[in-house]
C-alpha cells in the first residue's frame, strides 16, 4: 500500500462524486484539445493546401484581412515571373461561395496554363478548359460528400458549371475545392483583371539561401504588396488567429471551471475525511506527506480525466470537422505537443484544485478533530 | 545474534531503566482565550514499562494531558521529553509518533476504505519500505490482538471490540516503546472493555511497553501500576503529593 493506492481507494469509494468531477475536468480538457486543434487546423489546412500545389510564396494585397478579401491586379504575374529565382507565377482568385442549398465551398481559379494545375492528380476526367459552358474540376472529397460525378453540373456564381474532372489531393482543403478557370471566375464575379493573390513557385533546384534572397528581392521590388512564404501566410491568417484566440479564451474558462470543480470536490472530500486525516497525523505522518497524499488524489483524478478528455477532444474535433458547415475547410491539427499540453494542464488543474484544501486540512489541529471538537 | 550484550545495547538498557519514558514539567494549556485552564502546570512522569492511569472527572484535563504528551496539542507552557529527548517542532513530534509513541483513541478511527490489515499498515507507510517486513509485522500484530480471522474485512463489518483491537494493532505497528491510550474502552461494553484492558496488559508484558491510559473507570485504573489523578487541570499521583 502506498499514497497512490490509498488515493485510488478514496476515489473509488465515492464513485458518483468522482465520476461527476472526472466528467467536468474531462470536458474541459476535451474542449481545449478540440477547440485548439480545430483552430490550429485552420492555418495548417491552408498551409498544406498551398504547399501541396507547389506554392512557395504568395503575394497578396498589403493589409488585407485574409486571402478572400485581397484584391490584386492579375497583370502583376508577368512582372513577378520575371524576377530571378522565381520558377513560375500564377494569378489566383479564391472565393468562398454557396451552393443552392446553402452549403459553403471554396473556389480557386487559375489561368489554363498556370502551374498549380500541374500539381493536381486527376482521378477522373480532365482539367477545366475554355468552353461555352464553363467547366470545373472538383476535389474527390467534395465529389464523395455531394455525390457529384464527371458530366454533372454544379451552380457557382449563379451559373452552371460542367464538372469535367475529379481531383485527388492530400490536403483536406484541396480535396474539397472547386477549381475553375480564372477567366470564368473574373467574368462571373465581375472582377475582370483582378485576382486575390499571385502564387509563386521558387526554383526547386535552388538552395534555401537562394530562396530567401528571392523572397527579399520580391519584397523589395513590390513594397506595396505583402510577400509571404506559405507557412507564414497560413500562421498569420486572420481567421486562424481569431479562431486561436477564441479557442484559448474558451479553454481558459473551461480550465478555470475545472479547477473550481476539483477544488470543490477535494474540499468536500477532505472535510468528510478530516478524522481519517487527523489519524494519519496521529500515527506519525508528517504534514508534508499528508499534503502530498491529498494532492496525489487530486492529480490522479485529473490525470484520468485528462486521458479521457484528450481522447474525447480528438473524437469531438474530428466529428466537428465533418459537420456540413465546415467539412472540407478545416482538418483538426492535434499534435503530440497539444496532447502533452492538455496532460500538463490536467496535472496543473489537479495541483491547483487540491493544494489549498490539503494545506487547510493540515492546518487543523488533529486533537480537535479526534476529540470531536 | 551473539548472546553477548554490546556496549550500545547495555547503554540502551541502562537508559531505559534510568531515563523516564515520558517526562513532563510545568505543562500549561488554556482554551477559549484563557477562559478554560485545561492544564495548570502539570508535572508528569511515566517510568519505563509502567502502566499508568490518568484519571479524573470529565473536563479535568485528562485527555488534554495525553494529547500534550503525544504532541497532538502544543502546550502554552512547559516541556515534554520522550525517552530523554525533547521534541521541538511538529516534525520532531511526527517522527516520535511514527516510532516510539503509539496512540489509541476512544473512537477507533479506522479508515473505512481499508481492510483491517491495511489499517494496521497505515503507520508503516513512509517508515517500513519492505513489503515483506510490513506483511510479517501485520501478521504478528494480528496474532497478538487475536484478529487474524478478520484481517481482510472492512471496519464496517466488525464489532466495536474487534475494531478497537485493530486500532490497538495499528498503534503498535511501528514497534513503539510508549502506548498512549485515550479512553480506549469508552465506547465498549464491560466484557469488551475487560478484554481490551487484558490485551493491553498482555502486550505491555510481551513488548515491554510503557502504557499510559486515560480512563474514568476506577476498575481499569486499579489494574495499573500508578494512577495520576487530575482535577481542574492539576494532578497528582495517587498516594503522592500534588504535581
Amino acid at each position: 500500500m502506498n499514497l497512490l493506492s490509498l488515493a485510488w481507494r478514496n476515489l473509488r469509494a465515492q464513485k458518483i462524486r468522482t465520476l461527476a468531477t472526472l466528467a467536468g475536468v474531462a470536458l474541459a480538457v476535451a474542449s481545449f484539445v478540440a477547440l485548439v486543434g480545430l483552430a490550429r487546423g485552420v492555418g495548417e489546412t491552408l498551409s498544406v493546401a498551398l504547399e501541396t500545389r507547389g506554392t512557395d510564396v504568395v503575394v497578396t494585397e498589403a493589409g488585407s484581412a485574409d486571402l478572400f478579401a485581397s484584391v490584386i491586379s492579375d497583370s502583376l504575374v508577368t512582372e513577378i515571373a520575371a524576377i530571378p529565382g522565381v520558377d513560375a507565377a500564377a494569378a489566383e482568385m479564391t472565393r468562398m461561395t454557396s451552393l443552392a442549398d446553402g452549403r459553403s465551398l471554396i473556389v480557386s481559379a487559375w489561368a489554363e496554363e498556370a502551374f498549380p494545375w500541374q500539381a493536381l492528380t486527376l482521378v477522373d476526367g480532365e482539367l477545366p478548359f475554355a468552353a461555352d459552358t464553363p467547366t470545373a474540376a472538383i476535389g474527390e472529397g467534395l465529389a464523395e460528400r455531394y455525390g457529384l460525378e464527371v458530366g454533372q453540373t454544379i451552380e457557382l456564381f449563379q451559373s452552371e458549371f460542367r464538372i469535367v474532372g475529379i481531383v485527388g489531393a492530400r490536403s483536406v482543403l484541396a480535396r474539397n475545392l472547386v477549381m475553375i478557370l480564372l477567366g470564368d471566375a473574373q467574368r462571373l464575379s465581375f472582377r475582370e483583371g483582378q485576382a486575390t493573390s499571385i502564387s509563386i513557385r521558387l526554383d526547386p533546384d535552388a538552395p534555401a539561401e537562394a530562396h530567401r534572397q528571392t523572397i527579399e528581392r520580391l519584397q523589395a521590388t513590390f513594397p506595396a504588396y505583402a510577400v509571404d512564404e506559405t507557412e507564414k501566410l497560413a500562421s498569420g491568417y486572420t481567421f486562424a488567429r481569431i479562431a486561436d484566440v477564441l479557442a484559448k479564451a474558451i479553454s481558459i474558462v473551461a480550465f478555470a471551471s475545472a479547477v473550481f470543480a476539483i477544488f470543490n470536490t477535494m474540499s468536500m472530500s477532505v472535510h468528510e475525511r478530516r478524522g481519517e486525516i487527523a489519524i494519519m497525523s496521529a500515527v506519525g505522518w508528517p504534514r508534508r506527506r499528508i499534503v502530498v497524499y491529498i494532492v496525489v488524489e487530486g492529480m490522479l483524478l485529473t490525470t484520468v480525466a485528462g486521458i479521457a478528455g484528450a481522447a474525447l477532444g480528438v473524437v469531438a474535433a474530428h466529428s466537428v470537422s465533418t459537420t456540413p458547415t465546415i467539412a472540407g475547410f478545416i482538418h483538426p491539427e492535434i499534435s503530440v505537443m497539444l496532447v502533452v499540453e492538455a496532460a500538463a494542464m490536467s496535472l496543473a488543474i489537479g495541483l491547483a484544485g487540491s493544494l489549498l484544501p490539503a494545506l487547510r486540512t493540515v492546518s487543523l489541529s488533529p486533537a480537535s478533530v479526534l476529540r470531536g471538537k | 545474534m551473539s548472546g553477548r550484550e554490546t556496549t550500545a545495547q547495555a547503554k540502551g538498557r541502562h537508559d531505559r531503566q534510568t531515563v523516564p519514558a515520558i517526562r513532563a514539567r510545568g505543562l500549561a494549556k488554556m482554551f477559549q482565550d484563557g477562559a478554560v485552564h485545561a492544564l495548570n502546570g502539570i508535572d508528569f512522569d511515566a517510568r519505563p514499562g509502567d502502566m499508568t492511569a490518568i484519571t479524573g472527572p470529565s473536563g479535568s484535563g485528562k485527555s488534554t494531558l495525553l494529547y500534550a504528551l503525544s504532541g497532538l496539542i502544543v502546550p502554552d507552557d512547559g516541556e515534554v521529553s520522550i525517552c530523554g529527548t525533547a521534541p521541538r517542532n511538529p516534525r520532531d513530534w511526527a517522527r516520535l509518533r511514527s516510532g516510539p509513541i503509539g496512540l489509541i483513541f476512544q473512537e477507533d478511527w479506522l479508515l473505512p476504505n481499508l481492510t483491517a490489515a491495511e489499517n494496521i499498515e497505515l503507520p508503516m507507510i513512509g517508515v517500513v519500505s519492505s513489503q515483506s517486513a510490513r506483511r510479517e509485522r501485520i501478521e504478528r500484530l494480528l496474532d497478538q490482538v487475536n484478529a487474524r480471522g478478520f484481517a481482510h474485512r472492512y471496519p464496517a463489518s466488525l464489532s466495536g471490540g474487534e475494531r478497537q483491537r485493530i486500532a490497538i494493532a495499528r498503534g503498535l505497528a511501528n514497534r513503539p516503546e510508549i502506548l498512549l491510550a485515550d479512553e480506549p474502552t469508552g465506547e465498549l461494553d464491560s466484557a469488551n472493555s475487560r478484554a481490551i484492558i487484558a490485551l493491553l496488559a498482555r502486550l505491555r508484558e510481551a513488548e515491554g511497553l510503557t502504557v499510559v491510559i486515560v480512563t474514568h473507570d476506577s476498575g481499569i485504573a486499579a489494574q495499573c501500576d500508578r494512577r495520576f489523578e487530575m482535577i481542574d487541570g492539576t494532578g497528582r499521583y495517587d498516594g503522592e503529593g500534588s504535581a
